[in-house]
């Protein structure tokens, strides 16, 4: 695990379920790199938000993106050069709130990418106002009578827009997280993965979640019963919702093409001529 | 016409006609693109238009046909951005439609299997810019352009290429504003939008072109500056510009390429190494050996995230000190366009100097045209000669902002600031008779 650390100090607060999820990406990333995929073709990026510090945690390349912005500069970066892995991580407020056009888009394309939601239920960076998957009720700074919305299900929301492999992974189950993050990065198409991840400061879900998780044993064959499951109010099941084959954005664009590979330099431009 | 044509003249297709005839364009041509865009009494229509052309050829007012060299191109300016910036190196545009800078958008996407460059229509301005962003880091060339409301959006990613350092073109094609405004004709209300683009400090390059055959090099300048000096730039002109055709001869050949890059000479890579100039080696996505950490925070040489005083010193200082190595990558090029002579002076920039150059040909008091075409770095040596001067300022704005930047950069002395603000462009002979009175005066 070494390797993949930077060292920086971790910020966190004692407890959080970020670490969980650090540690399970890193287990996945090894796996990846046993398997022989160079650890200079793997690329992250993230946003803002308590989540985007695990990019200063990892010693891989990518770009600390703007709040929101992680998924669609994935996309950019992945068009570019579709031999990259690109995963991205996002917070429910980030990829969900200011980003929820990206990540709806996103999963519309079927782009190559793997979408890593933080889901801590809450926006813990700014000081825990509630987010678009906090529950009616969250009382936060911004909602001290308490929350008059109803949350997004981010599981049925991404197989509505398309995504072709929908997940739901809880950051205390790490063995069972770095399986759903191994299967997504290895998934053609756009793969997302939601992570419950409890707040220790604003959203302490960690008794609630451990009594209500189950796990999903196959991927349901129907999309109905696939739906039912992920908005089950008895249980909170973690496993593979959907996972289904599509034409991917990159192949439908051009192909088998490589643009940094194959990109002519300016001076092969002006040989071959304007028109 | 009647015999030609029994029904009333249809206009669009005189238009064509008389197009062809005046630029030199086949009959052929003319006939064929009848043929293809207008679905009913192609004969007819046919017939008419031959005999429109033949009136302004036997007027002798057309071109010859046999006499347009292979190097001239019939372009639109964005299409000359677009075949500038590919010369330079371009490989991405993205974009989100938004008159009059959609037809970017459409070309490149039509030059995908010509030319190996790709047009994406994203989901938004702030998909658009992300995405070129990303497309930068794995080492391919890329833009980003629209009018005044799509750059707003822009701006926010704008000041991130800022930051992080990101190579980017960007073109702004203006149309009456604010807002909405009004979407088909021309403006210049967005010179201070374009030179204050982006919170937070960071150097940038602001250009204008002045004419249609200096969009094709500029575009190819901004482009290979972005990559030199790993900031934004920006292409500043007007929907005037952007949609106006004109005959157009290229010179490829002699445009920069944005190719050069630093080398990196440290045993372990440092995206954000301070370096006198500047600037830090680039290494992209993929590249064997390397981790390269991109970011939108204020960062360390390594690109982990600091909030450390004398590392935000020392890494503002870095960026900043771009602002001086862009005042001298700048001089390469023509920063300033003048036109005649004379002791008047009359100051313009971008497609208001072509209006500004019709009217100089009518107006019996001779004057010089002085055209900025660099607005940022500011083109300092070029333009000395006239601080404190008194002059003209002529433009598109219904505040006089050109007038105000002038008044600020070289404490010019406006005698009279031209202003029009109705879409449209200046007649050249009101225009003239406007300035022969503020020069009088």
């Amino acid at each position: 695990m070494a390797e993949l650390s930077t060292g920086k100090q971790i910020t966190w607060c004692s407890g959080c379920g970020n670490f969980g999820i650090l540690n399970a990406f890193k287990q996945s990333v090894l796996h990846l790199l046993e398997e022989g995929i160079r650890k200079e073709g793997i690329v992250i990026t993230c946003g803002i938000g308590c989540h985007g510090k695990i990019f200063d945690y990892l010693h891989l390349s990518g770009m600390y993106c703007l709040h929101g912005r992680a998924l669609v500069t994935a996309e950019g970066i992945k068009l570019a050069n579709p031999e990259l892995k690109v995963i991205s991580f996002g917070g429910d407020g980030d990829s969900l709130g200011e980003g929820l056009e990206h990540t709806l888009f996103a999963a519309k394309r079927n782009f190559d990418l793997t979408l890593i939601l933080h889901n801590n239920g809450n926006y813990g960076l700014t000081t825990g106002q509630f987010s678009p998957l906090s529950n009616a009720g969250y009382k936060g700074l911004s909602t001290p009578r308490g929350n008059i919305e109803q949350p997004f299900n981010a599981v049925t929301l991404l197989m509505e827009a398309g995504a072709s492999f929908v997940a739901r992974g809880y950051s205390v189950r790490i063995d069972h997280l770095s399986g759903l993050i191994r299967q997504a990065i290895h998934h053609k198409g756009f793969s997302f993965i939601e992570v419950l991840q409890p707040c220790v400061t604003y959203n302490n879900t960690y008794q609630y979640l451990n009594q209500r998780i189950k796990l999903l044993e196959t991927v349901p064959v129907k999309e109905q019963q696939a739906r039912e499951l992920a908005r089950s109010e008895e249980e909170t099941y973690i496993g593979v919702f959907r996972q289904t084959d599509l034409p991917v954005y990159h192949d439908l664009l051009y192909n088998d093409t490589n643009p940094w590979r194959n990109r002519l330099n300016s001076t092969q431009r002006k040989a071959r001529g304007l028109l | 016409m009647n015999k030609h044509y029994g029904v009333p003249a249809n206009v669009s297709v005189a238009a064509l006609a008389i197009f062809c005839a005046i630029n030199g364009l086949s009959k052929e041509l003319m006939y064929r693109m009848i043929s293809s865009e207008y679905k009913r009494n192609v004969s007819e229509n046919i017939a008419y238009a031959d005999a429109i052309y033949e009136l302004i050829e036997d007027k002798g007012d057309g071109l010859d046909s046999d006499a347009v060299p292979a190097e001239y191109h019939y372009l639109s300016g964005n299409q000359a951005i677009v075949l500038g910036a590919w010369t330079a190196g371009l490989d991405f545009y993205y974009g989100y439609p938004m008159t009059p800078a959609s037809s970017l958008l459409h070309d490149v996407a039509l030059k995908q299997n010509t030319h190996q460059m790709f047009g994406i229509h994203a989901e938004s301005e702030l998909a658009a810019v992300n995405m070129a962003l990303g497309s930068a880091l794995a080492g391919c060339r890329s833009a980003v352009g629209s009018s005044g409301g799509g750059f707003a959006l822009i701006q926010e990613a704008f000041s991130l290429a800022g930051m992080a350092e990101i190579p980017l073109l960007c073109i702004l094609s203006s149309r009456p504003g604010p807002s909405t405004g009004v979407s088909t004709y021309t403006a210049q209300e967005d010179l201070w939008f374009a030179l204050n683009q982006g919170h937070g400090e960071f150097s940038r390059v602001v250009a204008s072109p002045d004419q249609h055959s200096r969009v094709f090099s500029l575009a190819a300048e901004l482009l290979t500056l972005a990559w030199e000096a790993q900031t934004p730039t920006i292409l500043l002109t007007e929907k005037h510009l952007s949609e106006g055709m004109l005959r157009l001869e290229l010179d490829a050949a002699a445009l920069p390429e944005a190719e050069l890059l630093p080398q990196d000479t440290n045993e372990v890579y440092q995206r954000y190494w301070i370096t006198a100039e500047g600037i830090s080696p680039l290494r992209f996505f993929g590249d064997a050996g390397v981790v390269i950490k991109w970011s939108s925070h204020e960062h360390l040489e390594s690109g982990l995230r600091t909030d450390q005083a004398e590392a935000m010193v020392e890494m503002k200082d870095k960026r900043n000190r771009k602002s001086r190595l862009l005042a001298e990558l700048t001089k390469r090029y023509q920063r300033v366009a003048e036109y005649g002579i004379g002791e008047h002076l009359v100051f313009a920039y971008g497609s208001t100097v072509m209006e500004l150059r019709e009217a100089q040909k009518h107006c019996p008091i001779p004057f010089r045209i002085v055209a900025p075409v660099y607005l940022e770095p500011f083109p300092e040596e070029e333009l000395e000669q006239y601080r404190g001067r008194r002059a003209v300022v002529v433009e598109h704005s219904s505040t006089g902002g050109f007038a105000r930047f002038l008044n600020w950069k070289l404490q010019l002395e406006v005698k009279r600031s031209i202003l029009q603000y109705d879409g449209r462009p200046f007649d050249p002979l009101d225009l003239a008779t406007i300035i022969q009175e503020a020069l009088r005066g």
